[in-house]
């Protein structure tokens, strides 16, 4: 078993490498049985994104930005069309193959930080990397640096109870990062969080993304946090309306 | 971060409801080994008495079970003092004997010529010093109260009846027993007494003999006559000074108990020949009592004792009643056990199944994060796993306590076919397979219910897990 997951997760760790093209979508569709009623939630999407990136997913509720950020997130699947991640065929993987695939290469947070309320900041960050395997001291140095990078060394043994909710998105988006992934993925992260803290997170994500060059990519409906963002893409009714390239020089891209 | 640790935390995070999970298993584990403690008790107990009255092994002439006690004159063991000393020569077997002993058994009827009354009696013909020293054995330190006999191996012609016996044999005054009264004597005499041959005529000889010998030392006790038949077939009296009754374990034996010095039995059965019923055998401890039947059963095969046939049966055999008793209370235990995994099992799965439901959102972003579906099983499983062996290991500490204060509180009962009342008492350690079973059986259907709500979890779609929230 253990031999197993080492050998599906040396297959997901390797074969991914650098690539030009972050996300590739063809002809992307979902379709959502609910009761009688069938919602095509994505109606053919076409989509290419690059490397470090600092994305928005934009559209009001109901137009699909959260289904294909899920998509994205390799935690659903689409009902037709072609998608590779980092150069793989997500559809050829199994659920072990997923799993391994998301847990090295993908970060979440989520609206509601979905921290684990049994374990204190520290112990929140430090759980993917348990799960990847990581040394213990290697574990904690990177904890502490992430934490720190994060501004919460000093809140690190608290547990997501005793953390304000801007404090528990910040202990989030370190979890997403300790494991050093090529992706986070943040679905309205800033949706629970008052304006001046919403603004503060969306400044935060930024400094990380310049600093671990890593790809960002938002749903949101806050038009006022996509003055950050390097790309928009504006979806509409399933179907990708415009997409957007800002010049943002905060953005840590990948000129090459 | 472990798995262990984390469950540990989550079964916290609804202390309550844990507590309470755990608590229902403490009581389950209590109820099995209180009554998994009795039956070890009964078990040993039942045991202890047997072996103290009947030994562990007896030698008989082939057939002597099932036709002996109707056909005296063809199943007996002639010079038996040949076979306890072939017995007593093999080193292997003697180390591990504890008592060997011959025994006479006889049926007849006793008669007390003085208050007109008989009765037919079924009897024990003993070496009494043999038969007290039988009554020590303790093997399993029951410390259960010996039921010695008050006969002595110098005085052959003294008798123990039952209290059944007793009544109706008119010998509660005489013999001071207690909550009996005799019956007034019967003047008129039925016509038809007189033309039956008379019990009292055919003891008459053996009785005027008896009360000049009486005259001569007069002596405690009541004189009855017993009539057996002889070996040969023919009709044999000699009469029995009663010098106590003792109550005997079930009514019918009571009615018609007689102990007596085993020269007497043999007199009276035998005539003056050195002939014995059955050889008694009593070892040391009773785990190496299947090596030693069939050792002896071996040694008896190879050696030729005057052309007689022998075989040995062990108290299991000869007594069939043991694993009646055993059987039943083992299928009550069984049934209980089941009974209380199933509420263990339900409880359990209750628990998990609402952690479950109150930790979807987590579940799918633990999933989201790159947790295996095995992964989440693992972490439900472990979390049943910690309520069993908390709930087992509490339940088994708890029982401890209970047992202890219970066996300190000096309660008493009566077992079935038990004349007197023995501690009650509650042996937890007499059998390591009780507590080590038990936990193990805790342990394991808690983790086995832990699967169903560990499985719900694991397969749970994860976009709508996490939306759950």
């Amino acid at each position: 078993m253990i031999a197993d997951r080492k050998k599906i997760t040396k297959e997901i760790t390797t074969n991914t490498g650098k690539t030009k093209i972050l996300a590739k979508l063809e002809n992307i569709t979902k379709t959502y049985q609910l009761g009688d009623v069938e919602v095509k939630a994505l109606r053919g999407i076409d989509l290419q994104l690059k490397p470090q990136q600092f994305s928005f997913i934009v559209g009001s509720s109901g137009s699909g930005k959260t289904t294909l950020l899920n998509l994205l997130g390799c935690i659903d699947v689409p009902t037709s069309g072609q998608f590779r991640l980092l150069g793989k065929d997500i559809a050829s993987l199994s659920d072990n193959q997923l799993a391994d695939f998301r847990n090295h290469h993908i970060g979440y947070i989520f609206q509601n930080f979905n921290l684990m309320a049994v374990l204190s900041a520290f112990e929140n960050v430090e759980y993917p990397l348990i799960l990847q395997n990581i040394p213990r001291k290697e574990r904690r140095e990177r904890v502490a640096d992430i934490l720190s990078a994060v501004g919460l060394e000093k809140r690190q043994h608290h547990r997501p109870a005793h953390l304000s909710g801007g404090e528990q998105q910040r202990v989030a988006i370190a979890r997403a990062l300790a494991k050093r992934p090529e992706l986070v993925l943040a679905d309205e992260p800033t949706a629970n969080l008052d304006s001046k803290t919403g603004a503060e997170i969306i400044k935060l994500m930024l400094e990380m993304q310049s600093r671990y060059k890593t790809s960002f990519i938002f749903s949101t409906h806050d038009s006022e946090v996509m003055r950050y963002a390097s790309e928009v893409i504006e979806i509409k009714d399933g179907r990708i309306e415009k997409i957007a390239t800002l010049n943002n020089t905060n953005v840590g891209v990948n000129h090459e | 971060m472990s798995n262990l640790q984390l469950a540990i935390r989550n079964l916290f995070r609804n202390g309550r409801r844990s507590l309470m999970t755990i608590f229902a298993m403490i009581i389950g584990v209590l109820a099995l080994l209180l009554f998994g403690g009795f039956i070890s008790s009964i078990y040993y107990g039942l045991q202890t008495g047997i072996v103290r009255a009947q030994g562990h092994l007896h030698i008989y002439p082939i057939g002597y079970l099932e036709y002996g006690s109707s056909r005296p004159t063809e199943y007996f063991i002639d010079d038996y003092k040949d076979v306890i000393k072939l017995i007593e020569n093999n080193k292997t077997i003697k180390q591990e004997i504890e008592v060997i002993t011959p025994v006479v058994r006889l049926s007849g009827i006793a008669g007390n010529y003085a208050a007109d009354t008989s009765k037919t009696f079924i009897g024990n013909g003993i070496i009494p010093s043999h038969y007290n020293k039988m009554q020590n054995w303790d093997y399993y330190q029951l410390n259960l109260k010996p039921q010695k006999i008050a006969l002595t191996d110098h005085k052959t012609d003294q008798g123990v009846v039952g209290f059944g016996m007793a009544k109706m044999l008119n010998l509660c005054k005489p013999l001071k027993v207690a909550g009996c009264k005799d019956q007034a004597l019967s003047t008129n005499n039925s016509p038809v007494d007189n033309d039956i041959l008379s019990f009292q005529d055919m003891v008459e000889s053996e009785k005027v003999a008896t009360q000049d010998s009486q005259q001569k030392s007069p002596q405690k006790g009541v004189q009855i006559d017993l009539l057996a038949s002889t070996g040969s077939g023919a009709p044999n009296a000699l009469s029995l000074t009663v010098i106590e009754a003792q109550q005997q374990g079930n009514k019918f034996l009571d009615d018609g108990f007689i102990s007596m010095h085993f020269n007497h039995a043999q007199n009276l059965v035998y005539a003056d020949k050195s002939r014995a019923s059955a050889i008694v055998l009593q070892l040391k401890n009773t785990d190496k009592m299947k090596d030693i039947q069939n050792t002896i059963q071996a040694l008896l095969n190879k050696v030729d004792l005057k052309g007689q046939k022998f075989e040995v049966k062990n108290f299991t055999e000869f007594n069939p009643q043991f694993f009646k008793v055993i059987n039943m209370f083992s299928m009550l235990f069984l049934f209980m056990v089941v009974v209380i995994s199933l509420v263990v099992l339900f409880t359990t799965i209750n628990t998990l199944t609402m952690s479950v439901m109150e930790r979807i959102t987590e579940i799918g972003s633990l999933r989201a994060m790159g947790v295996r579906r095995s992964g989440i099983l693992k972490q439900f499983f472990t979390e049943g796993a910690v309520i069993g062996v908390t709930g087992a290991t509490l339940g088994i500490i708890t029982s401890i306590v209970v047992a202890f204060s219970f066996n300190r509180a000096g309660l008493e009962w009566t077992p079935p076919s038990n004349a007197s009342s023995t501690s009650l008492r509650i042996l937890l350690y007499a059998n390591p397979f009780l507590l080590i079973g038990t936990w193990l059986l805790m342990v394991f259907v808690a983790s086995i219910s832990s699967l169903i709500p560990a499985r719900l979890a694991a397969r749970m779609n994860i976009v709508d897990a996490i939306r759950h929230g």
